[in-house]
């Protein structure tokens, strides 16, 4: 199986340059960035276009219930793109008002993680010692706990609303983020130019904000469009069991719940916004996994 | 040994303060409870009956004391709904919501290991990059989409499989097994992407070692060094990754349980929280909790028994 071979490491210098050969094309092949960027650029652009400008584009409105058409298919009924649902409201104007909570949700609650994640994580690795051991205990139970039962907790005791779920969401994002910003600090906490800073005199403040935090926060946040393409999944699972944002509101994953009691019937209005919410998803990894991928090659270009 | 003994401190620390959140999430919960339990129409001195009886005229400290005490020595209160002891009602529920999982993870790793292993020795190639590119869209399918998926494929369109309820296994092992192929499924159709994708990174490092160029230098068939030389190295962060992910099947069951009818401790705590049955949810949470806690350190001890590096390397640092 010679096919099976990539490298042969009796040969050190052969096998180092294939190594660079292999990052090379790995980098080369990212920096064409082919269908598979441009596609879910497109497709967050404008998903993100009409859900800020849902009041102003001309669509039916999202909860006004048709008598004419209840249930309808996209291909049968007339003024209705993507169909209407159980009580005759239009499919397409949901789905866009629906992003907006989606979109919200991911992009606060990946902020709120994100901000509280790298302060936690700066302070972790940078002060080490017990300080870094509450931390990391405090970070373990944040795991131990089940996610999904903390958010529905928290719905539950504070009412479902965009900000209690934004903000109890960016809560269980911040484990996530102080792990690799603790990680990344650690890396940078020891480096000459932060002895150097020390040695002038600079105090743990200035140390943390200007000379770490700007090495550690773009490895931290090549993680950001991932971690939005989780939380719209979380947020889905929450108004999939109705307890994200209150009813009259549209959410992605109150509409595929919706749909399910007449699945065999009408299975489009689960399915339509199901497709929209799955294509989002993606492309939030997608684009996501690229732009983390350019930041590695640019780590690692700098080194 | 020490390196052990010190990571039972910490999730015993860890699980010490769970119970502690959990009881604050939970006797936050607005109204009061005793009203709940009482009805509508109950008189104020019933409704002062069930608090002095549940002890709710108490101070938040003293109740968890007595709760904690109580969940040491295996009386986790009732619930109020039931009258059912809460220890009880979770274990009862348990098996089926751990039948859900390992079956779920069997069916991952089932479909993890053959492409994960065939990736990595095709590594770039075209066969690599449909497995690369198909698991992204897999993944991209939270577990109750994939739920209505297959409840609409397999269930309604071509009738091969119920769509809810459950059969103990009395009633026979397919009887019982075809109630959860479908939401082991769900799961299962996301997660063997995460596992394929670092087994496969790992066995192309893996592959690159030196004593597997010797193996194949001697000769030895391409089948035999993947499993006998190749496989052990290879499954390190598989294993974690795997306790990991139990945990946040856990978490989905909770979902999944509800959309397939299937009694686990997921419909119970679901249950308990629309019903605000504050013992209930406690007990839930924090047997949850303690199943995690507990995988995760199994899983540090597998680490140790596969891997001897770990069992002298750690435990000086």
């Amino acid at each position: 199986m010679a096919s099976a071979t990539t490298h042969n490491k009796f040969d050190p210098v052969t096998s180092q340059e294939q190594d660079n050969q292999a990052a090379r094309e790995a980098a080369r092949r990212r920096a064409r960035r082919g269908v598979f960027f441009w596609g879910p650029t497109a497709w967050l652009g404008f998903i993100v276009f009409c859900a800020v400008f849902a009041d102003i584009l001309p669509l039916q409105s999202s909860d006004e219930m048709d008598f004419t058409a209840l249930s309808a298919t996209p291909w049968e009924a007339e003024g209705h793109l993507l169909g209407t649902d159980l009580q005759g409201r239009d499919v397409l104007s949901r789905i866009l008002y629906g992003a907006r909570v989606s979109l919200t949700v991911g992009v606060v609650a990946t902020a709120i993680g994100m901000t509280f994640g790298l302060m936690i994580g700066l302070i972790a690795g940078y002060y080490r010692g017990w300080i870094e051991t509450a931390i990391t205990l405090g970070l373990d139970t944040l795991l131990a706990l089940p996610g999904l039962v903390v958010l529905l907790l928290a719905s539950v005791i504070f009412g479902g609303s965009l900000t209690v779920v934004s903000v109890s969401l960016g809560f269980l994002l911040i484990p996530a983020f102080a792990r690799v910003s603790r990680a990344n600090t650690l890396n940078f906490a020891q480096r000459e130019f932060v002895v150097a800073a020390k040695a002038m005199g600079a105090t743990d403040l200035r140390i943390i904000v200007l000379e770490i935090l700007p090495n550690v926060v773009l490895p931290v946040a090549a993680y950001a469009l991932v971690v939005v393409a989780f939380a719209i999944v979380i947020e889905g699972a929450l108004s999939f069991l109705g307890l994200s944002v209150p009813s009259p509101t549209p959410s992605w994953g109150g509409m595929i719940a919706e749909g399910r009691e007449s699945l065999g019937d009408t299975p489009h209005i689960s399915f339509v916004p199901a497709t929209v919410m799955f294509l989002t998803v993606l492309s939030f990894n997608l684009v996501g996994d690229d732009l983390r991928g350019r930041l590695a090659d640019l780590r690692e270009s700098a080194l | 040994m020490r390196y052990l003994a010190g990571r039972l401190g910490h999730l015993l620390a860890v699980l010490f303060a769970v119970t502690i959140v959990t009881f604050l999430l939970v006797n936050v919960l607005p109204g009061d409870i005793a009203y709940d339990i009482a009805g509508l129409d109950a008189s104020e001195a019933e409704v002062q009956a069930i608090r002095l009886d549940l002890g709710l005229d108490r101070p938040a400290p003293v109740r968890y004391v007595e709760w904690l005490g109580g969940v040491l020595s295996g009386d986790w209160g009732q619930s109020y709904q039931t009258g059912e002891p809460v220890i009880e009602a979770i274990m009862s529920r348990f098996p089926v919501s751990l039948e859900l999982v390992i079956i779920a993870q069997i069916m991952a790793l089932l479909l993890a290991l053959p492409l994960g292993i065939i990736s990595a020795l095709r590594a770039n190639s075209r066969f690599d990059r449909i497995v690369t590119t198909g698991g992204f869209f897999c993944l991209a399918v939270p577990n109750f989409m994939m739920a209505i998926i297959l409840i609409y494929v397999f269930g309604l369109w071509l009738n091969w499989l119920p769509v809810t309820g459950y059969e103990p296994l009395s009633e026979g092992l397919w009887v019982n097994l075809r109630n959860f192929i479908l939401p082991s499924l769900s799961f299962a159709l996301a997660e063997w992407t995460l596992l394929a994708r670092v087994l496969r990174s790992d066995m192309i490092g893996v592959l690159q070692e030196d004593y597997i160029s010797m193996a194949r230098a001697k000769g030895m068939p391409v089948r035999r060094i993947l499993w006998v030389h190749a496989m052990r190295p290879a499954s390190f962060s598989l294993i974690t990754l795997l306790g990991l992910q139990v945990g946040a099947l856990i978490g989905g069951s909770i979902i999944i349980e509800s959309i397939f009818a299937l009694p686990g401790v997921g419909r119970l705590l679901i249950g308990s929280i629309f019903a605000r049955d504050f013992l209930v949810i406690q007990g839930c949470v924090t047997f949850i909790a303690v199943a995690y806690v507990v995988i995760n350190f199994s899983v540090d001890i597998c680490y140790a028994l596969l891997d001897p590096r770990v069992r002298t390397a750690k435990s000086h640092g």
